[in-house]
């Protein structure tokens, strides 16, 4: 959403009802923020502590980490949290694993009236199963805080890339609250294909940027894999949805977003367009021409990936998280690099699409909680000092963090970051998995058949033919009203 | 007054128990059963009595009923694969061994072990291209045999119930061996002066001798094999839905992704409701074909 159309929000009524404010209030926050502005003119990066419902107090506070001590990732969030505790007398940081497999845990928690006090996961303006969270009033809404001015003279929610607003303000259709931020955005993921650099240098070739020069670069790749050890694709057989990056980019590229969610998330039917035949055909070139690395078919995701990094293949298509998630095992020499994945000649879709998300710091609402007083102020704090620009910076530089703020350079160690981060600046930002990952059932139904045909347990005719069967029992159970 | 003194003290002593059965047991039983009547979704929203709508959707959830076969599958599998070595080392137990109580711990020593980790142990143990199993396999000369084994929809079920009994075969054997230990030592050692071989002994008389216990166990197990969940998580999960092509989802792990992932509460209670029942008739269903008159000598 544009800053202007923003604007005209804070002059809505349903608006500034839905955030229990009134008209004065707006003036008096825009006065507020003219303050700040003339304060933060003064020179100096940090920000000013968060103002909108008061002074902050320091206190405990619960936060989620992605990752474990000790971990790199951690270690910065515990370096944001440590910075608040020396800020803010009597602040006591709690580190929560919020991964997405600790999701459901986390989930009951919420439920119960015990939220962390910062977490992850509970909204995505792209991500229906994620709406419920903010529907039923769980989270706080940040926008009188995202809309005060910083020391720096800067609007908090200006600093933020369009793509990462695209999935923090609401945008939703009909939503009751257009323009709310339901959380932060602290760093962007882009799905990408990672190759070994030196592998490709040393067999002189370049990033593909075609379908057809990525058969060629697998082919050649190929050829040399009995000298190399090294097969041109990994991916985990296993993981049926890490199959499925492959049919969703490639869906994408032939038929289109707007196909492709028809057939999710309406009634059509893969069947019936045969572009997703086509796209079916062009990934089984994989399996069937044996690119795929040796033992992909029995390793599950961890193993895979850090087999990439053994050499054991030269391009694996996953989150820009990749290097973060697997920092303690890529070897110091290894060289990474990224491509957006490969435009389809003739493909109906837009070919410069891309696929990825933002994580958000969401803040819980006190009003929900009823097993400790949610300090919002404090949580803001903590969550404001992820965004800073130089904790971008350093995020980028060490935790190879794409920056979900304007006027950061994105990691510089792996070739190609600053290529895709400017793409994702002009085209769309597609939410990986179509947010399917949020429904194991549909989930099922959408990526089995996939798996099956990269595990060459069907052919691509099979696979079109299950994904009709699969969507039509999924839907049947669906509106049967469970 | 002795007795009325004792009787005086019951109530004490059994409240305690009686209250954490209520509040852990009962209270949660009754809200499942209460639950997959509603459409409640979780999240504070409301609920509203919806009477067998889940239960008929149940009946056309194809997830579902693969996740029934699959528990099946595992129930007689295992069973067999359980049963079968668990007798043989229990009878090999009571022989005299050298090194018996280095066996004995041997044998025992996975059950100490968290079944977690005893899953990711097995996990990294058939791991293909860095595990243990497969370079075994090739280096003998079994190259055939050395299949992608937690990557195979055909073996990853075989794969983790080979895990899950390595893992807690130790104490079937114990209970089997307590079993064992109850059979007068005379009637075996008539039999053998009579000259019965070992086999006839074992099946003429331990076998008979041992069945109530045996029958017992094979409920148990039954009750345990369809809520098999840890190793088919931490083997198969949990970013894989139920393993390769669905291959591993067996009742426990599709009623945890329904309610705890997809926030389907209403309709997971009317599954956990579903197999509770299930596990209820079948351990009834078996514990009254298994009946054989009592056998005395």
């Amino acid at each position: 959403m544009s800053d202007r159309k923003f604007s005209r929000h804070l002059t809505d009524p349903r608006f500034l009802a839905n955030h229990g404010l009134s008209r004065r209030a707006v003036l008096q926050l825009g006065a507020a923020g003219g303050g700040a502005a003339l304060i933060g003119g003064m020179p100096g990066g940090r920000t000013l502590p968060a103002t909108a419902q008061g002074e902050i107090t320091g206190g405990p506070l619960e936060v989620g980490v992605l990752q474990e001590d000790p971990h790199p990732w951690f270690q910065h969030a515990k370096q944001i949290g440590d910075s608040l505790e020396a800020d803010f007398e009597g602040t006591e940081i709690k580190y929560t694993f919020a991964n997405t497999a600790s999701d459901p845990a986390r989930a009951l928690r919420w439920q119960n009236g015990d939220p962390l006090d910062v977490d992850t996961g509970r909204w995505s303006n792209q991500a229906p199963p994620t709406w419920d969270w903010p529907n039923n009033d769980f989270l706080a809404d940040l926008t009188p805080y995202l809309e005060e001015t910083l020391e720096s003279g800067e609007v908090w929610a200006d600093m933020f890339t369009e793509g990462a607003k695209s999935f923090a303000i609401d945008t939703r259709e009909g939503t009751a609250t257009p323009g709310a931020w339901w959380g932060v955005p602290y760093e962007m993921v882009l799905m990408l294909m990672h190759y070994n650099v030196q592998a490709f240098d040393e067999m002189g070739l370049e990033p593909p940027t075609t379908w057809d020069e990525f058969l060629a670069v697998c082919e050649a790749i190929d050829a040399q894999s009995d000298e190399t050890g090294m097969k041109p694709v990994c991916v985990s057989g296993p993981t049926d949805i890490y199959c499925g990056h492959w049919w969703d980019r490639m869906t994408q590229r032939i038929v289109g977003r707007e196909a492709v969610e028809n057939v999710v998330y309406g009634d059509g039917r893969v069947s019936d367009n045969e572009g997703f035949l086509l796209a079916a055909q062009e990934i089984a070139k994989l399996p069937q021409n044996g690119w795929f690395m040796d033992g992909y078919d029995g390793a599950d995701f961890t193993t895979a990936q850090a087999l990439f990094f053994q050499g054991k293949a030269a391009m694996i298509h996953m989150g820009s998280w990749l290097a973060s998630e697997m920092k303690d095992v890529i070897p110091p020499d290894y060289h990474l690099g990224v491509f957006d994945f490969p435009t389809y000649d003739g493909g109906a879709g837009d070919q410069s699409s891309m696929f990825g998300t933002a994580q958000i710091w969401s803040v819980a609402n006190p009003e929900k909680s009823t097993s400790h007083e949610v300090n919002v102020p404090l949580a803001v704090e903590y969550v404001k000092r992820w965004t800073d620009r130089d904790v971008q910076a350093r995020a980028a530089q060490e935790l190879s963090f794409i920056p979900s703020v304007t006027g950061v350079d994105p990691p510089a160690a792996t070739v190609g970051f600053d290529a895709a981060v400017e793409q994702s600046t002009t085209s769309e930002t597609i939410i990986y998995y179509y947010g399917i990952h949020w429904d194991t059932a549909l989930w099922a139904a959408w990526y089995q058949p996939v798996q099956a045909l990269f595990l060459n347990q069907s052919t691509p005719e099979e696979m079109i033919e299950q994904i009709d069967a699969n969507l039509d029992e999924y839907r049947q159970v669906r509106d049967a009203g469970s | 007054m002795f007795q009325q003194a004792r009787r005086r003290l019951i109530l004490p002593f059994i409240l305690p128990q009686l209250i954490l059965y209520v509040v852990v047991m009962l209270i949660p039983l009754t809200l499942t059963l209460y639950y997959g009547f509603t459409n409640w979704q979780g999240h504070g929203n409301p609920r509203t009595w919806v009477g067998f709508q889940n239960f008929d959707v149940l009946l056309q959830d194809g997830n579902f009923h693969n996740a029934i076969e699959n528990s099946f599958r595992l129930t007689a599998f295992g069973g067999f694969l359980l049963f079968v070595p668990a007798l043989a080392i229990a009878w090999a137990l009571q022989q005299p061994l050298r090194a018996k109580r280095m066996f004995s711990f041997l044998i025992l020593a996975p059950v100490v072990i968290a079944a977690s980790v005893a899953g990711l142990i097995w996990k990294w143990i058939y791991n293909p291209s860095q595990g243990l199993l497969n370079p075994v396999l090739e280096n003998i000369g079994a190259e055939r045999l050395a299949v992608p084994w937690l990557g195979s929809p055909r073996w990853a079920l075989i794969a983790i119930i080979v895990a899950s009994i390595w893992h807690g075969i130790g104490t079937w054997i114990l209970l089997i061996s307590a079993g064992m230990d109850r059979i007068p030592p005379d009637l075996p050692d008539a039999a053998k002066l009579d000259g019965a071989s070992d086999w006839q002994v074992f099946r003429n008389i331990t076998i008979p001798l041992l069945w109530e216990v045996l029958r017992i166990l094979i409920v148990l197990w039954i009750i345990q094999a369809l809520q098999a969940f840890t190793f088919i998580f931490v083997m198969t999960g949990p970013v894989a839905v139920g393993g390769p092509l669905g291959s591993t989802d067996v009742m426990v792990t599709y009623v945890y992704r329904v309610a705890f992932n997809d926030f389907k509460w209403a309709y997971g209670s009317a599954m956990a409701t579903v197999m509770l029942v299930m596990i209820f008739v079948l351990s009834l269903l078996v514990n009254r074909v298994t009946v054989r008159e009592t056998v005395e000598y």
